[in-house]
C-alpha cells in the first residue's frame, strides 16, 4: 500500500514538477514562481538535514542562502560574466565557506544556546551585505543580468530555460539528500537527535558529525541561493535576516521535519499561501504569523509528517528522547 | 577625552538597556527553555501603551507604571494559553511560536499606529541637562540608568529574599523535583514570564523616549540582547549585566572614534568572547553546553 | 583473586576524586581490574558508585587522580576516544536510539568500529558485512527476532539487551555496566546475569558493574569493592566482603540475601 502511494506521488511531482512552466501559464503566474519553489524548497531542505535529521535547531540557515546568493551575483557582475555554471559553483562555494567559518563556534553547544548562536553569528553575514556597500550595494540590494549559460554568444536563458537549469539542480541535490539519509552518515545524524550521548559511548566524536552537517547545510542552502539571485536578478540583504531564516525553518516543519520531501512540500505551500496573502491584503503578516503559531500548536508533525506516522504525537517522541536524554544527564546519584 | 565620558555615560545607559532586556530573556529560556523571539514586541507593546496613556494626559511616571502593568498581563495571558502547552515539547517549537507571534504584533502595531515613528518625548520634568562635577550629561539619560538601577535590585531582592525567589530559583535547577515537591509550576512558570515581560516593559516604556517609538522598535534591541545572553554565558544574571555594559560601552566608545565599526563591535566582542570563553563570561561548563 | 581472573591490569584509577558544586560524590577511591576478571562495586544508594563510573568513563573528568587503561592515562580523554580504545558501557536507565530499530541500534557501533560512521557514501558491497556482525551481536543476546522492531515499543528488559548489544558492537575490551538489573522483572533478570557471565566466559572480556542484586553479585563476581559515601570501604573476595560486618550496616535493612554465599 506503501508502495503504491509512494510511486503515485513521486508521478505525480514529476508531472508537476516537468511540467511547471506549463501550469504557471495557466493560472496566470510568472514561472519564476516555479523557479523559487525549486530553490525555497531546497533551502528548507537544508534546514531539514540541521533540524529533521540531526534534532538541532538551525536559525540561521538564510544567512548561508544569502551568502550564496551574493556570491554568484558578486561573481557574475565583477569577475566573470556570462558562465552561468561557474557562477552558480562560485555561488555554492562561499554558500559552504560561510558555514564553515561558523561552525567551529557552534558545534561547541547544544539545545537553545546553539539555536541563539546561529541567530546571532547569521546575522553577521546580514551585516556585512548591509554595510559594505561599495560592493554589496548595501541596503538597495545589487541588480545583476543574468549569466548566459553557454557564453555571451548564446541566447539569454530566458524564465522556463532557467526554470529547468534548476530542476536540473533541484533534482541532483534531492539524490544527494536521498543517498545522505540512507548513509551511515545518515544515521549517525538521527542517532546523534535521539541520544548523543549513547553516539559518543559509541566512540563517534558527534562533534565532527555535526561538523559535517553544518557544512552540508550551507552547501545546499548556498546553491539555493547562488540560484536564486540568478533568477531574480537581484542580491539584497534580506535574503540574509533570520525573518528569513524563520521563514525557511517553517516551511520545514510545515512539510515534515525529517522526511526527505516534507521541506519541499512545505516550501510550495507556505510560498504560494504567502503570495496569495499578500497579493490580497495588506496585513498579511498577520496571517502568516498566526499560520506559524497554528501550526506550531496543532499540526508540529507536518503534512508528511503526519502521514507516516499517523499515531504517534510529537509529544510521545519527544517525551521519549526526553526522557532518554535526560536521564543519561542525571546519571549521577543525588548525595 | 573629555568627549570620552558623555560616550561612556551612553555606553552605560545603552549597556544597561541590554541588560536588562538579556535578563528578562535568560530568565525565560532558563526555566522553560524558551527563546522569546516576541520579546521585543513586548518592548514595543509596552511603549505604544504608554504612548497613548501619555497622549491622553496621564503622567509619564504613572503612565510607565500602567503600561508595565498591561503589557505583563498580556503577556501572563500569552504564556498561559500559547506557550504552555510547548513546554513539554522540544524548545524548537516554542522559538516558532514567539516568531510568529512577532510577525503578528508587529503588523498589529502598524495598524493601530501606523508605520512611521510616533512622537514619544521624555517628560519635561527630564528632559535638560545635569550638571556632575564637569560633565554635563541628559537627565533622562541620568533617570533611565536609575529606573533601571532600581530594577535590577528589585529583581535580585526579589530571588534572593523571597521564598518565591527561592522556588524560582530552585526550579531552574531541577524543575521535576520543585513539581515532586507540590510546588505548583504553572504558576511558577507564569511568574517568571511574568518577570521577564515586566523588564522588557519597563525597558520599553524608556528605550522609546530614547531611541523614539515604531512598530520594529523592539526588535532593534532584541538582537544586541540575545548577543548580551551569548557572552554573558547561560544561566547567569550577572553575565547578562557584565555583558550588556560591555556591549553598550564598546558600542559607545566605537562610535565616537570610527563610526562606521560600532556595529560591527557587537560581533567581534561576540567573536573574541566565545573564542576565549566558548560558555560565554560568567557561563556554565555543560556536558556539551 | 580467583583463577579466571588473572593477567595484566586493564583498568587502574588512582585516588579518584569528583565533586559537584561541595558534594563530593567520589573521595579518593582507587581500583585495579585485572583482565578477565568480574568485578562488582556495590554500596548504599548515594555511594557515589555511578558517578565513579562516569569518572572512569569520560562523562565527568574527575577533579583528582588518574585512570588508566592498559597502561595509558586516560584522566582526561574524551568519552569518544576512550571507547575508541576498548571500553563501553550502559547507563542505569537502557541509553538506547529510542525511534530506531534494533537493527540500527547495533550497526551504528559496527559502523563506528568500521569507521565508516561518517561515511556519505553508501554501504555497498559492505552491507553485508554489517549484517554479518549484526547478526552475531543480536544472536549473543538472543534478540534476532526483533532485528525491524523500533526500540521505544521493546520491554524495558529487552532494552536493555539491545544496549548490551550495542555495547559489544564496538568491540571493546572492557564493559563496564551500571545496574544491568534495574527494573527487570525476575525471568529478564536471569537473562541479564546470564549474558554478563557469558561476556567473560564466551566473549573473553572484562567485566565491572555495578549492582544492587546480591544474588547477582554474589554469584559472578571474583572481586567486590563496596562503596559508601563516596569513599571505597572494603574491596576483596565476594566471601569475605559480603560477611563483613561494616558492609552490612551499611546497607542496613536493604538486602536479605547476602546472608548465606
Amino acid at each position: 500500500m506503501k508502495r503504491t502511494l509512494d510511486t503515485a506521488g513521486m508521478s505525480l511531482l514529476a508531472i508537476v514538477l516537468l511540467g511547471m512552466p506549463l501550469w504557471m501559464n495557466v493560472i496566470q503566474l510568472n514561472v519564476s514562481l516555479g523557479t523559487s519553489l525549486l530553490l525555497f524548497g531546497l533551502a528548507a531542505a537544508s534546514v531539514n538535514i540541521l533540524v529533521g535529521y540531526t534534532g538541532f535547531m538551525a536559525f540561521g540557515n538564510a544567512a548561508f542562502f544569502g551568502v550564496g546568493a551574493y556570491g554568484s551575483a558578486l561573481f557574475s557582475h565583477y569577475i566573470m560574466p556570462d558562465n552561468m555554471i561557474l557562477a552558480t559553483i562560485v555561488g555554492a562555494l562561499t554558500g559552504t565557506l560561510s558555514a564553515f567559518i561558523l561552525a567551529p563556534f557552534l558545534i561547541r553547544r547544544r539545545g537553545i544556546y546553539f539555536a541563539l548562536m546561529t541567530v546571532a553569528f547569521g546575522q553577521v553575514y546580514y551585516f556585512i551585505a548591509y554595510r559594505w556597500s561599495n560592493v554589496t550595494g548595501g541596503e538597495d540590494g545589487f541588480s545583476i543580468s543574468r549569466p548566459h549559460l553557454f557564453g555571451p554568444q548564446s541566447n539569454p536563458m530566458d524564465g522556463p530555460a532557467y526554470y529547468y537549469y534548476v530542476l536540473i539542480v533541484f533534482v541532483a541535490v534531492m539524490a544527494f539528500m536521498w543517498f545522505l539519509v540512507r548513509s551511515p552518515f545518515g544515521l549517525s545524524l538521527r542517532a546523534i537527535s535521539q541520544n548523543e550521548i549513547r553516539v559518543r559511548y559509541l566512540a563517534i566524536n558527534s562533534d565532527r558529525m555535526i561538523f559535517k552537517a553544518l557544512v552540508i547545510s550551507g552547501m545546499v542552502a548556498g546553491i539555493a541561493g547562488s540560484l536564486y539571485s540568478m533568477s531574480i536578478n537581484f542580491a539584497y540583504p534580506l535574503l540574509m535576516d533570520w525573518h528569513q531564516s524563520g521563514d525557511f525553518v517553517m516551511m520545514t516543519i510545515l512539510g515534515g521535519a525529517g522526511t526527505l520531501w516534507g521541506p519541499f512540500i512545505g516550501a510550495i505551500i507556505y510560498t504560494l499561501a504567502a503570495n496569495v496573502l499578500s497579493s490580497k491584503t495588506e496585513t498579511w503578516q498577520i496571517f502568516i504569523g498566526a499560520l506559524f503559531v497554528a501550526c506550531v500548536l496543532f499540526f508540529p508533525k507536518g503534512i508528511l509528517g503526519f502521514l507516516s506516522r499517523p499515531n504517534t504525537t510529537s509529544e510521545d517522541i519527544d517525551a521519549t528522547l526526553d526522557r532518554v536524554h535526560a536521564d543519561a544527564l542525571a546519571q549521577v546519584e543525588p548525595g | 577625552m573629555e568627549r570620552l565620558i558623555p560616550e561612556i555615560v551612553n555606553g552605560i545607559v545603552l549597556g544597561a538597556f541590554y541588560a536588562i532586556i538579556a535578563i528578562g530573556l535568560s530568565l525565560i529560556m532558563n526555566l522553560t527553555g524558551t527563546v522569546n523571539l516576541a520579546h521585543g514586541s513586548f518592548l514595543t507593546l509596552a511603549g505604544y501603551l504608554a504612548f497613548t496613556l501619555i497622549q491622553r494626559g496621564t503622567n509619564f511616571w504613572l503612565a510607565l507604571g500602567i503600561s508595565a502593568i498591561l503589557t505583563v498581563v498580556i503577556g501572563l495571558a500569552v504564556e498561559r494559553t500559547l506557550i504552555q502547552p510547548l513546554y513539554k515539547r522540544i524548545p524548537l517549537y516554542s522559538l516558532l511560536l514567539t516568531f510568529g507571534l512577532a510577525l503578528i504584533a508587529e503588523e498589529v502595531f502598524r495598524l493601530i499606529w501606523g508605520p512611521q515613528s510616533v512622537p514619544f518625548s521624555p517628560p519635561a520634568s527630564l528632559q535638560g541637562a545635569t550638571i556632575i562635577g564637569d560633565t554635563v550629561l541628559p537627565t533622562f539619560r541620568l533617570a533611565i540608568v536609575a529606573v533601571l538601577a532600581v530594577a535590577m535590585a528589585m529583581l535580585l531582592l526579589f530571588l534572593y529574599r523571597t521564598r518565591q525567589g527561592l522556588r524560582l530559583r530552585g526550579a531552574v535547577l531541577n524543575r521535576e523535583m520543585m513539581a515532586a515537591l507540590g510546588i505548583n509550576t504553572q504558576m511558577l512558570y507564569m511568574m517568571n514570564f511574568g518577570i521577564g515581560i515586566f523588564l522588557a516593559a519597563i525597558a520599553g516604556v524608556l528605550a522609546s523616549g530614547l531611541i523614539g517609538l515604531s512598530p520594529t522598535m523592539g526588535n532593534g534591541l532584541l538582537m544586541p540582547a540575545f548577543i548580551t545572553v551569548v557572552i554573558g554565558g547561560m544561566g547567569s544574571i550577572a553575565g547578562s549585566l557584565v555583558g550588556g555594559l560591555l556591549l553598550g560601552v564598546g558600542q559607545s566608545v566605537t562610535t565616537l572614534y570610527a563610526p562606521a565599526a560600532s556595529e560591527i563591535v557587537t560581533y567581534v566582542l561576540m567573536a573574541v568572547v566565545l573564542l576565549i570563553r566558548p560558555r560565554g563570561l560568567f557561563g556554565e561548563e555543560g556536558l556539551f553546553g | 583473586m580467583s583463577v579466571a581472573a588473572s593477567g595484566d591490569v586493564m583498568l587502574r584509577a588512582e585516588k579518584v576524586s569528583l565533586s559537584f558544586g561541595g558534594v563530593h560524590a567520589v573521595v579518593e577511591v582507587d581500583i585495579e581490574v585485572h583482565e578477565r576478571e568480574i568485578f562488582a562495586i556495590i554500596g548504599p544508594n548515594g555511594a557515589g558508585k555511578t558517578s565513579f563510573f562516569n569518572a572512569l568513563t569520560g562523562f565527568y573528568f574527575p577533579e583528582a587522580g588518574k585512570v588508566s587503561f592498559l597502561g595509558r592515562d586516560i584522566t582526561r580523554a574524551p568519552n569518544y576516544e576512550r571507547i575508541g580504545r576498548g571500553m563501553s558501557r550502559t547507563f542505569q536507565t537502557p541509553s538506547i536510539f529510542p525511534e530506531l530499530t534494533v537493527y540500527e541500534n547495533v550497526a551504528l557501533g559496527v559502523h563506528s568500529k568500521m569507521a565508516i560512521a561518517g561515511s556519505l557514501r553508501g554501504l555497498g558491497g559492505r552491507k553485508k558485512q554489517v549484517d554479518v556482525r549484526v547478526d552475531e551481536l543480536l544472536g549473543f543476546v538472543n534478540m534476532q527476532r526483533w532485528k525491524d522492531t523500533q526500540v521505544a515499543s521493546l520491554s524495558h528488559g529487552s532494552q536493555r539487551l539491545v544496549e548490551i548489544a550495542a555495547c559489544l558492537s564496538v568491540d571493546p575490551k572492557l564493559v563496564l555496566l551500571d545496574e544491568p538489573t534495574a527494573g527487570l522483572a525476575e525471568a529478564d533478570t536471569a537473562r541479564v546475569m546470564e549474558v554478563v557471565r557469558d561476556l567473560r566466559d564466551r566473549l573473553g572480556l572484562t567485566v565491572v558493574f555495578v549492582e544492587h542484586n546480591m544474588r547477582f553479585v554474589a554469584s559472578l563476581a571474583d572481586t567486590i569493592m563496596v562503596m559508601d559515601r563516596g569513599r571505597a570501604l572494603l574491596r576483596g573476595e565476594p566471601k569475605e566482603v559480603l560477611n563483613d560486618a561494616r558492609v552490612r550496616e551499611a546497607y542496613l535493612g536493604v538486602e536479605e540475601d547476602t546472608a548465606d554465599v
